[in-house]
């Protein structure tokens, strides 16, 4: 699912969540933010297929999912040399301080709490990279 | 005279043996009052005898003695029994001594006891307990009322009278206030000791019949704790008797330890109270425990710990329970959140930007916020109905409601749920238009939620059958899906509230966990009963019954409001309701519609009613219409509107056969009329 890329520039994004709306507005609000090239993905196993065939430089994974959860599938990511380098941004609904912790303690770049805002989406994560930069 | 005061020294002294061997006997025959009365009688019977025999003789021929203490105590330590006793035999043996002074010394005895028996009268009658004040009271009724008696009757000189009775009296009164004050002080004695005991076997009880673990331990100079008292709960809380927890020969963590250790550093702090949580292995399972103790110093310095130990394992359950509630209920909530906020913010900055965002995608931004407002209301709904389930506060509006449209409804408000499941929902009405009394609303819901966990959990490009049909007077929705089934662990919680298969993380799908115990309770609350079948990988089968009113059809006899008795009268016979509907719509208006969804009905309206036409469906739940058919009169026209495919040679008379999605129903309406010989005023169709 291309959205945008420009001049090769684009950072390419692989967002997972197994919510239509979600998906959809994420794709849009990082679409209007300009510099990101988004791919969607609806679980686990397809984010992982995607990751195989078209190596994304930054990945937004919904926590709580069907089949394979974000932890899950970001703990399957580590195993893997290939895929091991890419930073992991969590999104979550989660209510709990401790989520957030436990998160962060699985070596993710960061996490964005739901709901968010989609018009500073894109600054966020542009922050959470220039962090690690 | 010094010989005379040992004389009575030594009398009352020897009273002091009936204090000895009361002692010795009151125990054992303490539950037969009137040997032990008979038995102290005959001791101070014998103590009497011993004294009068020892008798000091003042003055030649005059003797004195404390014989009025011996019958005063006989009456006071062993009631009336023992003083008639004593004073018989005192009495007997007076008069045995004869004398000039046997009949004052008979009166004498005799006047002592009738004192002393009416003072025990008056001590039970006023439920007085022998005490010191009694022991002085009767001391002095010894003393001074046998002296008085002899003032009347004595025919000695007074010189005579006053050495005799100066001796006498004092000497009773100190032998019944010394005899009488021991025995008194033996008594209450004896009570405290009753009363403890009984207060040991009252705290006994109350620390073996409490549900809470109650303990007693020491820690001892060395640091090492033992459990030197517990209580009975022991049993059931840990699984280990008093007995072997109080084992002295081994330590205390060989005794009881938990899972986590935390019991053996439990009691090692100096002068502080333990207050510690432990899971513990019991024989059937592991359980929650709560351990609360305070320490004191004995005499010794040791600490000593008293504290109790409880069950929270329930506490501690409820307590998961809800913060997986509130984990799933936040998630549920901000998930709808985030897309309407998300929407609405991105349309929103088409204000800002009018070229960002083109119109189609704006509107789709508004669909996806107005979409997430209804899935947040409705789970708004859910919590709050389950609420209102819970303390009790939901009205159930009940009526006799047809059940098939009310499935309908339900179906309809949850096709589309999944589109890109691609689950195919297949109803099969079987009900032949039977109604049930329900609050027709709550049952839809009841439906909704069944279809919706259907959904949930059925493998994509799978059906879900919805079959709703009357059996025995009961009727049965059950609602049928090909998912992963119910996990064996997993089937018990089924109906609890915030329950759902699946761990935190891992749901499957959109979800409170409430949804199927509001369906739970709402189908308790309307008289129902709900309950599931499940294979592992097969799918699962929700069932919904109600006991349904008479049977077929809400119809069945019924005349449309307006019926009128003069129009001719149609008889159709059809288990389709819907179609039944349609049909008598369109020829209401001209003629009067008996409808009936069952041969067996058919046939009864048909032997009651004066039935100008019959519209026949061949196919019925209770068997094939067509001995029926051949059975009706040949002036009575019958028109065949089946999809079943009728073999002519079935058929025995004039029928017109129409055939079920060839024929419009605008066709078949106008051929009834034609047969009930109505023209209509203008098209029926």
């Amino acid at each position: 699912m291309l959205l945008e890329t420009e001049e090769g520039f684009a950072v390419k994004v692989l967002h997972v969540d197994d919510e239509n709306d979600i998906r959809e507005i994420v794709a849009l609000a990082l679409e209007m933010d300009g510099d990101w090239e988004v791919a969607t993905a609806t679980s686990g196993a397809e984010a992982l297929d995607l990751m195989a065939s078209d190596r994304p430089e930054i990945i937004l994974l919904d926590v709580m999912m069907p089949s394979m959860s974000g932890p899950e599938l970001k703990k399957q990511m580590d195993c893997d040399p290939d895929l091991r380098g890419i930073p992991v941004i969590f999104m979550t609904a989660a209510a709990q301080e401790q989520t957030r912790a436990e998160l962060l303690a699985l070596n993710a770049l960061g996490v964005i709490e739901k709901p968010f805002d989609p018009m500073a989406l894109g600054a966020n994560l542009n922050a959470m990279l220039g962090s690690r930069r | 005279m010094k010989e005379t005061l040992m004389t009575m020294v030594e009398s009352g002294s020897v009273m002091l043996l009936p204090v000895l061997i009361i002692a010795l006997i009151h125990d054992r025959l303490e539950r037969r009052p009137i040997i032990l009365g008979a038995l102290i009688g005959l001791i101070f019977a014998a103590i009497g005898a011993i004294v009068m025999d020892n008798a000091v003789e003042v003055i030649p021929g005059i003797r004195t003695d404390p014989r009025a203490a011996v019958i005063v105590l006989a009456f006071l330590t062993g009631g009336p029994i023992s003083g008639i006793i004593a004073t018989i035999t005192l009495a007997t043996i007076r008069y045995e001594q004869g004398g000039m002074g046997a009949t004052p010394g008979i009166i004498y005895i005799v006047g002592t006891a009738v004192a002393m028996l009416a003072y025990r009268a008056w001590l039970d009658r006023t439920a007085r307990q022998i005490g010191v004040r009694q022991v002085v009271q009767a001391a002095i009724i010894a003393a001074f009322l046998p002296t008085f008696l002899l003032m009347f009757v004595s025919a000695a000189p007074w010189k005579v009278f006053l050495i005799s009775n100066g001796l006498a009296m004092p000497t009773n009164f100190i032998a019944v206030i010394m005899v009488g004050i021991l025995l008194v002080r033996y008594r209450e004695r004896d009570i405290a000791i009753a009363a403890n005991v009984e207060k040991q076997a009252q705290m006994n009880a109350i620390a073996d019949n409490s549900p809470t673990m109650i303990f007693q331990g020491v820690t001892d100079p060395s640091g090492a704790f033992r459990l030197t008292f517990v209580s009975h709960a022991a049993c059931r809380l840990l699984g280990l008797t008093p007995h072997e927890l109080t084992d002295q020969s081994r330590t205390f963590e060989e005794v009881l330890s938990d899972e986590s250790g935390q019991l053996k550093d439990a009691f090692c702090k100096p002068e502080e109270a333990a207050s510690i949580e432990f899971q513990f292995e019991h024989a059937d399972g592991s359980r929650w425990l709560r351990l609360d103790a305070s320490a004191r110093k004995d005499v010794r310095q040791h600490l000593v710990w008293d504290g109790t130990i409880i069950d929270i394992s329930a506490q501690r359950a409820a307590e998961e329970m809800k913060d997986n509630f509130i984990s799933v209920i936040s998630h549920e909530l901000r998930t709808p959140l985030t897309s309407i906020r998300g929407s609405l913010g991105l349309a929103l900055s088409v204000l800002e930007k009018p070229k960002a965002l083109e119109a189609k995608k704006l509107k789709n931004m508004l669909q996806i916020a107005n979409r997430n407002a209804e899935r947040l209301a409705r789970l708004v709904n859910e919590i709050l109905d389950s609420q209102k389930l819970r303390s009790g506060q939901m009205d159930f509006t009940i009526t006799q409601s047809e059940v098939s449209p009310i499935v309908r409804d339900a179906i309809s408000e949850v096709e589309g749920f999944a589109p890109e499941k691609g689950i195919d929902l297949v109803y099969e009405d079987r009900t032949h238009g039977a109604s049930i009394m329900v609050d027709s609303g709550r049952l839809r819901l009841v439906l909704q939620n069944l279809l919706s966990n259907a959904y949930k959990f059925s493998k994509p490009k799978s059906d879900i059958r919805v079959i709703a049909n009357l059996h025995n007077q009961e009727l049965l929705i059950s609602v049928r899906d090909k998912g992963s089934g119910i996990p064996e662990e997993f089937q018990p919680h089924v109906f609890e509230r915030f329950r759902q298969a699946q761990g935190a993380h891992n749901r499957n799908s959109a979800g409170t966990g409430l949804g199927l115990s509001i369906a739970r309770s709402l189908v308790e609350g309307m008289g129902g009963r709900i309950w599931f079948e499940t294979a592992e990988d097969v799918g699962t089968t929700f069932h919904v019954s109600f006991p349904a009113e008479s049977k077929p059809s809400a119809l069945k006899k019924s005349t449309r409001p307006s019926a009128n008795l003069a129009l001719p009268h149609l008889l159709y016979v059809e288990d389709d309701l819907s179609l039944q509907e349609i049909i008598a719509i369109r020829v209401g208006n001209y003629a009067r519609v008996s409808a009936a969804a069952t041969l067996a009905d058919a046939i009864e309206i048909f032997e009651q009613e004066d039935i100008a036409a019959v519209l026949l469906d061949l196919d019925l739940p209770d068997g094939m219409a067509l001995d029926f058919m051949n059975g009706v009169p040949q002036e009575v026209p019958i028109i065949v509107f089946s999809a079943f495919e009728i073999d002519p040679s079935d058929i025995h008379r004039e029928v017109i056969v129409m055939t079920k999605s060839r024929v419009p129903e605008a066709e078949v309406a106008k051929a009834v009329l034609n047969a009930l010989n109505v023209t209509p005023d203008c098209d029926a169709a």
